[in-house]
Formats: structure tokens, C-alpha cells, sequence
């Protein structure tokens, strides 16, 4: 396992021993074609990295009579998923399925925090990837909603009858 | 004399604890009613939120016809498609933020 972890973004450049330390408290878990590993709202305890396969991150959307998921990201081996299992209030915000079967190593939050508690520099290391993580992420989704915000300022027919009404009386 | 006054007060005071009982026994039992009124009618609420995730993931089919499901698939694949190109120019804004960068034009999928 700790060959695999080796190849993740987020643990790059860690010393043996640290990685040998995240190692210890990882558990793999396999998962089958269309199979979900997070679900949006879901407690968040586990973080995840992915060691095969890959995953989708979904947003459901009721589309029609049913609510189906809109795949927004492809994640594989390497990446990292589930930061929400380290911030309050520890719930997915999106869901993740397996595309093809796959496989990741889950970590419990209470079990990375011990490792943290008896390693504050690993715990340093490892939170600043993960902000790093989190700031493309929030990143992403800002640049995606304002080039949504500009299509609909290019199409004022489309903007909500409230806000129709109040541009007429300007 | 004065025993049959003290029987009578402690036989008045007997009958009004027993009335008081009875009274607020009866504000209870009305209490509780409505409580169970009320939690009647939260529990379906209380219910779907807590199976959010669960609504979801399992996706619902409801009996539709071919054509409909096809064109929410073929909607679904158009917004998936949207999403891959949109993300596919803001990774330069990500990296190298600038106004260009933001609103670079994609081929239009969804208009």
C-alpha cells in the first residue's frame, strides 16, 4: 500500500516514516463498476485517495421525473477525495461513484488526527496540501459560476420574473 | 364542634385536590395529543431529510416512456459535456488568473 500512497499528490515529497505512519492507519477498500463511495449530505468519516480505477464526483439534479447525477469531475489513481471528512460540519458535498471497478485507501478522521497530534509537522504538511486542494477546488466552481452569472447577463429573457421586473423600473 | 369543621375543611381541600387533579390530568392528556399531532406531521418531513443521501444515490425510475428517458439521457450527456469543456477553460484561470483567462469562450453546448 505504501507504494501506491507514494504516487498521491497530496503525499508527495513526505519522509518514509511519515508515509509509513499514514500507511499504518489506511485501510483499502475495493469498489465495483457504478458502486458509490461518498454521498452528497453522507457523514463524512473517511477521507480517501484513489489507488485504482476511477471515480466520479457527481451533483444530483432532477432531470425529468427522476433525480440523476451530473458527473462534474473524473478523479484517478493519485487523487484525493473527500476533504469533507476534515471540516466541520463533516459532510459530502458531492457524491462520488466508481466508474470501472476501483480501489482507495480510506482514512478514518480520528486516526489521521492521532497521527497529527503525535506529529504536528506531519499534520502541517499535510493541511497545507489539502488547502491547496480545497482552494483549486473552490476555485474551479467560483470561475465556473460567474461564466454562468455572464451567459445569463448575455440573456436577460432567461432572468427570474422578479428580477425582470425590477430592471423595468430602472 | 369544631372536629366536624375540621373533617368538612379537610373533606373541601380532598375534593379540590382531587378536582385539580383531574384538571390538569386533562391539560396533559390535551398536550400530549397535540405533540403527537405535531410529530405526526414533522415525521415525513424529518424522514425525507434524513434519507436525503439515500434519494439520491438510488436513483428513482419511475415507469416512462423510452423517449422521455432518452432525452433525459441525451440531456444529461449534453450537461456532462458542458461541464467537461467549462472546466476545461477555467483550468487556466485556476492556474494563471486574469479576466481573459476567465471568460474564455467555449464552443457553445447548451444554448
Amino acid at each position: 500500500m505504501e507504494q501506491l500512497l507514494k504516487q498521491a499528490e497530496l503525499f508527495e515529497g513526505l519522509r518514509e516514516e511519515d508515509l509509513s505512519r499514514l500507511t499504518a492507519i489506511g485501510r483499502r477498500q475495493a469498489l465495483r463498476a457504478g458502486e458509490y463511495l461518498i454521498l452528497l449530505g453522507g457523514d463524512a468519516l473517511d477521507f480517501y485517495v484513489v489507488t485504482k480505477g476511477k471515480l466520479e464526483l457527481c451533483f444530483p439534479m432532477p432531470i425529468g421525473a427522476d433525480v440523476r447525477d451530473i458527473a462534474v469531475e473524473s478523479i484517478g489513481p493519485g487523487k484525493a477525495l473527500g476533504w469533507s471528512a476534515l471540516v466541520r460540519p463533516y459532510r459530502f458535498t458531492l457524491s462520488a461513484r466508481a466508474v470501472e471497478p476501483s480501489e482507495v485507501v480510506a482514512f478514518a478522521r480520528r486516526a489521521l488526527i492521532d497521527v497529527f497530534e503525535r506529529e504536528p509537522r506531519l499534520g502541517y504538511t499535510f493541511f497545507m496540501k489539502i488547502s491547496e486542494l480545497i482552494g483549486i477546488r473552490l476555485e474551479t466552481f467560483q470561475a465556473l459560476w460567474v461564466r454562468e452569472l455572464r451567459r445569463l447577463a448575455e440573456r436577460p429573457s432567461e432572468w427570474p420574473r422578479g428580477a425582470e421586473a425590477s430592471r423595468g423600473r430602472q | 364542634m369544631d372536629a366536624m369543621r375540621l373533617l368538612g375543611f379537610i373533606g373541601i381541600v380532598l375534593a379540590g385536590g382531587v378536582i385539580m387533579a383531574f384538571a390538569l390530568e386533562f391539560l396533559n392528556t390535551e398536550r400530549r395529543a397535540r405533540g403527537e399531532h405535531r410529530r405526526v406531521k414533522v415525521a415525513p418531513a424529518v424522514q425525507s431529510v434524513t434519507e436525503l443521501p439515500a434519494f439520491f444515490a438510488k436513483l428513482r425510475h419511475v415507469d416512462r416512456a423510452p423517449a422521455e428517458a432518452a432525452l433525459d439521457d441525451a440531456l444529461i450527456a449534453l450537461l456532462e459535456e458542458h461541464v467537461r469543456a467549462e472546466r476545461a477553460m477555467v483550468t487556466k484561470f485556476v492556474h494563471s488568473p486574469s479576466l481573459d483567462s476567465l471568460y474564455r469562450q467555449t464552443t457553445p453546448t447548451l444554448n
